[in-house]
């Protein structure tokens, strides 16, 4: 266990900060890539539906980035990525509000029967929506003195992330053509997402995590227990003597 | 604000087709399609894409020509560079703006299509020869794809209907099968195994042989560019844009329906006849509005896509719920 000296814990904080600027510019670059491409340098004669999909494939894997980062401070001691979920979940917002007004301003330019028509009878575009409805508050308490004020009951809401997740993946897999359970037509992607959003919520299982750290700490551990053989005594030269 | 009910948006009335027009439509367009044989029209500026960047010159060919500025509604024909540079055919990639780069050396020519099945006179047809044999025609049809867009299209092309007749269908046949080819040398897209390839694809025989149908070898003037079909396909205007296959090699005609590579992907969401209908939703989307690339907004889908007078007579008495 690394001890908190206060150079190491200069450098780690300092390292820190900077991969949180890296990664807050660089989450910063899709939007800027949709407003060059849709005002100067269309990538298709539909720029519409060019940054609907691209909007909300942005916000998906942002969305899941930040779900990602709890488990790699927990299992791969990246403690880095602590610092940035706040980040990515607010970009993660950003991007799905945006991929909203593309898709109801833009698209529908705002027509409230067309969208009606639409949003209220078909269920990916409904859990399209209950997923950013429930985004909003998440996105609105991320903020250190209203997760101070809000105590326990802040980390009870934004448990709903895992739910927010469930809900992206379904969208996404229903908005795409073909069929989930044989793979065909564009569902691989769909399919990987959803296999990857199992797997960071599966990693957060408390029996899972114990598991893990038992299992690290027999690994890890310099003394072998009587049941198990001596190791092979082989030449090496990076061995203490 | 209260928002006026009407289903279809007001047109100008200067957009609005004499009737006597209209209701002769197609003798106003193979008119205006013999009139302009002659005349070119530099179709290079995009007055209805929604930017200022024209084509690369080598991708809008010369000598351009559509018969009309519009078709029979009063919607303005697509400019070639949007029909060329959007299109699905995942058999080159289900990117639809990289179909046209990776399209570029497919070779269309010489090419085969083989006519048979429940015939009298079964036989394999070049490509050239049946554009030399029949009359081509210029049909300026919608083109509207399940996905919930639209294009105004100017092909040339011939009624599926000669080729059916001259190869005279025996009693029995009730069906026409189409098939693409089968190379996923010149087709990439065709490695990939989510899809049954190869694309195939069917209608009713009276389906086939009604007048709108047509086998379309060109557009603008000019022979089908690859990524639409070259060098020859299917256009039935009427029914959503899978149903148009492209690259035809094989026409059979069956007694029973013949199974299509979307209903067999997914056949609670793609039927066989596929008409489009704003009042049959596709189970997990709507249909009920489209986008007219080139058009901010959203319009309204029409019934048959437009074209109910030429083809509800096929369907009297069908529950096109229950027939999707």
């Amino acid at each position: 266990m690394t001890a908190s000296l206060p150079a190491a814990k200069n450098i780690r904080s300092r390292r820190s900060s900077l991969i949180r600027t890296a990664v807050v510019a660089a989450a910063w670059l899709p939007a800027l890539w949709m407003i060059w491409t849709y005002f100067f340098a269309p990538v298709s004669i539909d720029p519409v539906q060019y940054l609907e999909r691209f909007s909300g494939q942005v916000a998906i894997i942002i969305l899941i980035a930040s779900l990602a980062c709890t488990p790699l401070t927990t299992y791969l001691q990246f403690r880095d990525a602590a610092t940035i979920r706040k980040p990515l979940g607010l970009f993660a917002f950003f991007y799905s509000a945006i991929h909203f007004l593309i898709y109801s301003g833009l698209d529908f330019l705002f027509d409230l029967q067309y969208l009606g028509d639409d949003v209220f009878t078909k269920a990916y575009l409904l859990v399209g929506l209950l997923a950013l409805i429930i985004l909003l508050p998440l996105a609105a308490t991320s903020f250190k003195p209203v997760k101070k004020a809000m105590g326990r009951n802040w980390r009870r809401l934004h448990s709903l992330v895992y739910l927010i997740n469930i809900l992206v993946v379904l969208h996404y897999s229903w908005a795409k053509k073909g069929n989930l359970w044989t793979l065909s037509g564009e569902q691989l992607f769909p399919f990987i997402s959803g296999l990857v959003v199992i797997l960071l919520l599966v990693l957060r299982l408390p029996f899972v995590k114990r598991g893990f750290l038992r299992l690290k700490a027999v690994l890890s551990s310099p003394r072998r227990t009587e049941s198990s053989p001596e190791p092979k005594i082989t030449a090496c030269s990076d061995c203490p003597s | 604000m209260k928002k006026n009910k009407i289903l279809t948006p007001p047109i100008p009335s200067s957009e609005i087709t004499p009737e006597n027009v209209y209701i002769n439509r197609r003798q106003f367009m193979k008119l205006a399609g013999t009139l302009a044989a002659g005349a070119t029209l530099a179709a290079c500026t995009p007055e209805f894409s929604l930017f200022e960047k024209t084509p690369t010159p080598s991708a809008t060919p010369e000598g351009l020509t559509v018969g009309a500025a519009a078709d029979e509604l009063g919607d303005a024909v697509n400019s070639y560079e949007e029909i060329t540079t959007y299109n699905n055919f995942y058999e080159f990639s289900t990117d639809k703006v990289a179909v046209a780069r990776l399209a570029r050396d497919f070779k269309a020519s010489p090419w085969q299509v083989q006519v048979g099945g429940l015939v009298n006179k079964p036989g394999t047809y070049d490509a050239g020869d049946l554009i030399k044999k029949y009359t081509q025609e210029e049909r300026i049809y919608r083109l509207r794809c399940v996905e919930g867009w639209s294009l105004v299209i100017p092909w040339q092309g011939f009624v599926l209907s000669d080729l059916l007749k001259e190869v005279e269908p025996q009693a029995s046949a009730k069906y026409v099968e189409f098939i693409t080819l089968m190379d996923p040398e010149q087709f990439p897209g065709q490695s990939s195994p989510s899809y049954p390839w190869p694309y195939s694809e069917g209608l009713r025989l009276d389906e086939a042989m009604n007048p709108l149908t047509i086998l379309a070898t060109g557009l603008y003037g000019k022979p089908l560019p690859p990524q639409d079909g070259a060098p020859i396909r299917l256009v039935v205007p009427w029914k959503y844009g899978f149903k148009s296959i492209k690259s035809i090699v094989s026409i059979n005609l069956t007694e029973t329906q013949p199974a299509t590579l979307w209903s067999s992907i997914a056949p609670q969401e793609y039927g066989f006849y596929a008409n489009v209908n704003p009042d049959v939703s596709h189970p997990r989307w709507t249909q009920r509005n489209e986008r007219r690339i080139g058009e901010p907004g959203r319009r309204p889908t029409l019934k048959f896509n437009g074209y109910e007078a030429d083809v509800a007579a096929l369907y009297t008495g069908m529950d096109l719920n229950k027939y999707y």
